[in-house]
């Protein structure tokens, strides 16, 4: 779905400058000059995870251990139903973000699509842009973006790996620690880490409301509505 | 009218002051997910699906619907005070909707917006109670061919229909088929994709793939850009919504034709109310144009009333759908399907008649509900925009912490919380390259109730596959799903003619 292209050379141009001067995006030129020959590959994790998921139902389908009397159609009909359609989407995922590359690349290559990507990049509140507030004109009546959560990243936006790998440190931390520790530290972890993931900057203080917050988790849940929660260090007092 | 004695009985029970608290809980639990950018409805069911452990169905439900519904009232605070739409259903209510509050009409605006989600919500739960006995009465035929078809319906319909990429939907669909086949098979007893761990028998739990896809899916996408995302502002607004007469007599026809929108797609699965709120949107925009003086692009409140009231009437006509038929029309009635399931409940024709006082107990339930929605959130909608001062690290730290405990909590199990990261790691590359969630959910959730019909139905016919077109209901929703297609396509085909002029 395309936001970029409306209609005139003047809203175009104020397009591009909006995404310029927005937060997340670089510039235009800079995007042109910097697409690696690798851009947009990443994409391809999709096709890989299909095709992980149906070699994975592969080896179950082959190693079931079948009932002597099976009803036929019998549990491995399916399975194979759906190891069929994996490997087809996988196929043509990878047919759709090969194809959108080589559009890219072609693009960028013939300084056409300055951005390539502020269609990806757009953002409800571009679309409200004081110059042409008043005509309405502007305002698509396809969805003009995808909803929050399931925007398609630009091609040249990198993750932030770090505060992903804080989170999921801390989640391998906290199943680690639940059982031998107890909830109430292993929560507290938790809390802790995805907080700082996320930007928190105050370890002390976040670290006594991890601990208040796993506290009365601990009170409320366990002591209250009996959930089995770990109790650790307080095994003896709980 | 045996609907109405019916739903008599249905507020009897919902008048008690502990089912009053679950829906009051409910409302406001759902408004403040809906006010919070990124938090929908579907999370908070999942986080929550563990209380099906201790509460009994009636209370389980009714906060449910609560939330369901609270989440769509919440969504368009955000979007009017801040053009940052609460959900992706109030994407359409932020481009008149925030540029009424940039006019200093902002009071006016919440005030629109709550109203509108009433009154569509209102009317499409008065059509559900007269509705939807029907519906499951002409259900209770549905043998396994027809059953398979309503899940195929369903599996095309938010797979193909609604995603942006045919492509990606379908995978996203495969993904969950995929998660739905681990574990015993319920016709031949074998044990399937086990690799012989026990606690893989009964399948992934379904709260570890809700609550992993949508919390913590949503937690690691958020690590993954979390300084990259621009920060939006809120508006200052210190007097209270209201409307004037001739405010109200302005948004009064735009909040009907917005519910008429609403209605009929909430019981088809197309994957909730983005569509019917960019139709609504986009109907009262052309009908604005052939006035003498167009109000459009100046804070048009038709442009808010309609997408709004389109939003909550899907919501009501996706219970009737998800009641009459077990058929789950959004990612939200789809957990809510989980949740029947795991009170030993299959949602359909049958329920109506084995848990009639449960069905008309959550009827009336939304009824006490709406009003509920509209008292915290009329007066009080700027109140609600105070919940964006929670500091996000907080917020998604809370919300890490709620999935581990909800998953530990039901199963004592240290493997469930592997599986929990791993899925939650697979929702966050589902949302890092766009494809769809819904499909995945309604997948998981459909999928053996798909498998079992239609080995049922060959086994019946020998494998004749001929058997599955051999019914009048099937064809006629095989049909249904072809036109709606049909429909997309050209849609999709006009739509490019247009970008290219």
């Amino acid at each position: 779905m395309s936001t970029s292209n409306q209609p005139g050379d003047a809203a175009g141009t104020t397009d591009a400058v909006a995404v310029a001067s927005s937060p997340s995006g670089p510039s235009p030129s800079g995007d042109a000059a910097t697409i690696g020959p690798r851009a947009g590959l990443s994409e391809l994790v999709v096709p890989g995870i299909l095709v992980a998921i149906a070699i994975f139902l592969i080896v179950g389908t082959v190693n079931m251990k079948l009932p002597p009397s099976v009803q036929v159609p019998g549990p491995t009909f399916f399975p194979m139903i759906i190891i069929g359609l994996l490997l087809l989407m996988a196929v043509l995922s990878t047919v759709q973000i090969l194809r959108s590359r080589a559009q890219l690349l072609r693009g960028v290559k013939a300084g056409t699509v300055s951005a390539g990507f502020d269609d990806v990049d757009a953002h409800p509140d571009e679309f409200d842009a004081d110059a042409v507030d008043l005509d309405g004109e502007q305002v698509d009546e396809l969805p003009p973006d995808v909803p929050p959560g399931r925007e398609p990243w630009p091609a040249k936006a990198f993750s932030d790996w770090r505060a992903l790998g804080i989170v999921l440190a801390s989640l391998v931390a906290c199943i680690a620690l639940l059982v031998p520790a107890g909830w109430i530290i292993a929560a507290a972890v938790l809390f802790w880490g995805v907080s700082y993931a996320l930007g928190s900057r105050r370890p002390v203080f976040d670290l006594s409301v991890a601990l208040v917050m796993s506290s009365l988790i601990q009170l409320i849940f366990g002591a209250l509505l009996g959930l089995n929660l770990p109790a650790g260090f307080l095994a003896g007092v709980l | 009218m045996d609907q109405l004695s019916n739903l008599m009985q249905g507020f009897g029970s919902v008048l008690t002051p502990m089912n009053l608290l679950w829906v009051f809980v409910g409302c406001m639990l759902g408004t403040a997910v809906g006010v919070l950018p990124g938090l929908g409805s579907a999370m908070a069911v999942a986080l929550l699906l563990p209380v099906t452990f201790s509460l009994d169905p009636v209370g389980a439900f009714i906060m449910f619907a609560g939330i369901y519904y609270g989440g769509l009232f919440g969504d368009s605070t955000t979007a009017i005070l801040m053009n940052t739409p609460g959900n992706s259903t109030a994407i359409a209510s932020t481009f008149e909707g925030h540029r009424m509050a940039k006019r200093g009409r902002g009071p006016q605006a919440l005030a629109t917006a709550a109203i509108g989600a009433f009154t569509g919500g209102l009317l499409a739960t008065i059509l559900v109670v007269f509705f939807a006995p029907v519906l499951a009465d002409l259900a209770t035929v549905f043998g396994p061919t027809e059953y398979f078809a309503l899940a195929v319906v369903a599996f095309i319909a938010t797979a193909a229909v609604v995603a942006d990429s045919a492509v990606k939907g379908v995978a996203a669909l495969s993904i969950g088929l995929a998660l739905a086949l681990v574990g015993v098979d319920g016709i031949s007893g074998a044990s399937r994709y086990t690799f012989g761990v026990p606690a893989l028998f009964d399948g992934i739990d379904i709260i570890v793939i809700t609550v992993g896809l949508l919390a913590l899916g949503e937690v690691l996408h958020v690590a993954s850009r979390i300084h990259k995302d621009p920060v939006a502002t809120t508006m200052g607004m210190n007097k209270r919504p209201f409307l004037n007469r001739g405010e109200f007599r302005e948004a009064l026809p735009a909040w009907l034709r917005g519910s008429a929108f609403g209605v009929p797609f909430g019981a088809i699965p197309a994957g909730g109310a983005e569509i019917p709120t960019f139709l609504a949107f986009g109907l009262e925009r052309r009908l604005d144009r052939r006035r003498k003086d167009p109000q459009f692009g100046k804070g048009a409140i038709r442009g808010l009333a309609a997408p709004e009231s389109a939003a909550n009437a899907t919501a009501g006509s996706a219970m009737g759908s998800l009641l009459a038929l077990g058929l789950p029309t959004s990612a939200t009635a789809a957990i809510m399907l989980a949740a029947f399931q795991q009170y030993g409940m299959q949602p359909g024709p049958l329920l109506f008649t084995r848990n009639s006082d449960l069905v008309w107990a959550l009827l009336a339930s939304l009824f006490v509900g709406m009003f509920v929605l509209l008292i915290i959130n009329l007066p009080f909608a700027p109140l609600w925009a105070k919940l964006l001062l929670i500091p996000k690290p907080y917020l998604y730290a809370g919300i890490t912490v709620f999935a581990v405990l909800g998953v530990y909590a039901g199963s004592s199990s240290l493997i469930d919380l592997v599986l929990l990261v791993l899925i939650g790691l697979l929702g966050f590359v589902l949302r890092r390259y766009g494809l769809p969630l819904a499909p995945v959910l309604i997948a998981v959730i459909l999928g053996p109730l798909a498998e079992t019909s239609l080995r049922r139905a060959l086994a019946v016919s020998e494998g004749d596959v001929g058997t599955l077109f051999d019914s009048g209901l099937a064809l006629t929703l095989y049909g249904l799903l072809a036109l709606g297609i049909i429909w997309v396509g050209v849609n999709k085909v006009r739509g490019r003619v247009k970008v290219d002029i």
